[in-house]
């Protein structure tokens, strides 16, 4: 027997690995479909309710999309649309500014290996939280305003702001460090020129990313109610609606398309500028 | 004046980096420390301004017991001392003039510093400093936009706006080409004639420390084995500092032949 034939009748049999994985993966989705309660005989209805959806696009209600009347301008969808920017630009702002303590507190450059698992561990427990249930949390302690979806939102940022910060943290160069220590500078003047000027220009561009998310957030985060501010209240008024207003609907998913493209391909453009 | 006493360094993994550091420097010297890799060399300089902390001995500065004091008093004997590194340290993404002006900062309180507020003459002695490197020009560009040389200037001129005594320098060309380390130890030379500051600098190269330096002090295995005037060296006495005579091509040579 050649040498190759020899090596070929060694090659490791994967067959019985590979068919106890595909087992495997068919029983989830099948425990999965039976929890989820999908059930499949509705799907007559489905393609009505895809056809009315999409109509609803081309009915477009110009009147609500642009009117400006006295109204409209307290209530209207341009209004609507700058309230959700604000909710959105304010939540991400104060998100940033609570992520740099526990960023700090995560980074094992500032506080060691041991240490930095607890920060770690703080901003994985805040993420867990959805934004949808801190606000609804918030609701009950500050009331229904548009207050309540800001900290929601900025509570729920700390999670992927914190971890991201602390990751820029530990990549940085310690260099800059060393020779501060050398001129005589102490923890804060260390932190002030050593540390932020390396990673500021990092954390701005991870928190206009976060930005882009959070818009997207605010639009939904008014479904806890009308007062909450933002496109949310209507868009569940709107699709709970046993008239189904899909053009309405329609309406709003395009300014928010809209509205997520324009701060999306800014806030790429100041990234790219940034690093 | 930099004075070691008996000065011992045993790290925690056993390595006994000094072994009995006696040796005195004067105000205005230039002194290059050689010697091969591990022989003690970057650890002798460093614990000057206690970075490294030493296990015995003492070192005095202008009669300060450096071993003795920590906390403000250290931050405010290592405002004296400039300090330059073989990587530059330099913040890449802050401005020449802000990395020239951060050798200033513990002149200041907590509170002035954080708000980036240096009196104006400040300002100017860091717009100086960098006059004095020639690069001046550069003030307001990046740091990561300058060559390897340019960044080491900007260090220069960093240690030079702290108004220090004395500079270290560990390895301060070791990452430059043969043509941009002349320039660089010019300037250190430069810094050593017209500022009046004590320059004491690890170096690789030996004929750069027989050309620039006034004193050499070679170090073997922890212990200074040749303390003199730059030109008592010769084949004997790199002998006994290097284990065997150096190879015409170990040198860095002339970039002019």
């Amino acid at each position: 027997m050649k040498n190759s034939e020899k090596v070929l009748s060694k090659k490791p049999k994967r067959w019985l690995i590979n068919l106890i994985f595909g087992l495997s993966l068919i029983l989830a989705l099948f425990l999965s479909f039976q929890g989820s309660t999908i059930n499949l005989l509705r799907w007559s209805t489905f393609g009505y309710a895809i056809k009315a959806m999409l109509n609803g696009f081309t009915e477009i209600n110009p009147e609500f999309l642009f009117g400006y009347g006295s109204r409209q301008f307290v209530e209207g969808i341009v209004y609507m649309a700058i309230q959700t920017l604000a909710i959105a630009f304010i939540g991400t702002f104060l998100g940033a500014i609570l992520a740099l303590p526990f960023s700090f507190l995560a980074a094992e450059r500032i506080v060691g290996k041991k240490a930095s698992k607890i920060g770690i561990t703080i901003i994985t427990i805040i993420r867990v939280f959805p934004e949808i249930i801190l606000a609804l949390m918030f609701v009950k302690a500050i009331g229904m305003n548009p207050l309540t979806c800001v900290i929601a939102i900025g509570i729920h940022s700390i999670g992927m702001l914190g971890k991201m910060f602390s990751e820029s943290i530990d990549n940085m160069d310690i260099g800059p460090i060393e020779a501060l220590n050398a001129v005589g500078a102490n923890t804060w003047q260390k932190i002030r020129y050593g540390i932020l000027p390396q990673v500021i220009p990092e954390l701005t561009s991870t928190t206009l990313y976060r930005f882009d998310i959070n818009i997207r957030s605010a639009s939904v985060l008014g479904v806890i109610g009308t007062l909450a501010g933002g496109f949310g209240a209507l868009l569940l008024l709107a699709s709970t609606d046993p008239h189904n207003q899909w053009n309405t609907i329609a309406t709003l998913l395009i300014v928010i398309v809209v509205l997520v493209l324009i701060v999306d391909n800014i806030s790429a453009y100041l990234r790219k500028k940034l690093v | 004046m930099i004075k070691f006493v008996d000065v011992t360094k045993t790290y925690l993994n056993g390595v006994q980096a000094l072994k009995g550091v006696n040796l005195e420097i004067q105000d205005g010297e230039f002194v290059a420390i050689i010697g091969l890799s591990g022989a003690g060399k970057s650890t002798m300089l460093r614990s000057i301004n206690k970075m490294i902390e030493i296990t015995s001995g003492q070192i005095y500065i202008d009669g300060i017991d450096v071993s003795s004091i920590k906390g403000k008093e250290l931050r405010m004997l290592r405002r004296s001392i400039g300090m330059i590194f073989q990587s530059f340290n330099l913040v890449k993404k802050m401005s020449v003039f802000n990395n020239v002006l951060s050798g200033r900062v513990a002149y200041h309180s907590t509170c002035k510093t954080i708000l980036g507020l240096f009196p104006k003459q400040e300002k100017i002695l860091a717009l100086d400093s960098l006059d004095a490197m020639g690069i001046l020009d550069k003030a307001f560009t990046r740091a990561d936009q300058l060559s390897g040389g340019q960044q080491q200037r900007v260090a220069l001129a960093r240690a030079l706006t702290q108004e220090p005594k004395v500079i270290l320098a560990d390895e301060p060309v070791a990452s430059l080409d043969p043509i941009t380390t002349i320039q660089v130890m010019d300037d250190f030379a430069k810094v050593n004639k017209e500022f009046g500051i004590t320059i004491v600098a690890n170096m690789h190269h030996v004929d750069l420390a027989l050309k620039y330096a006034t004193r050499i002090i070679g170090v073997k295995d922890g212990l200074v084995v040749f303390d003199g005037k730059s030109d008592e060296i010769n084949d004997q006495t790199l002998v006994n500092i290097y284990g065997r005579s150096l190879k015409h091509d170990e040198l860095l040579g002339d970039p002019n032949e």
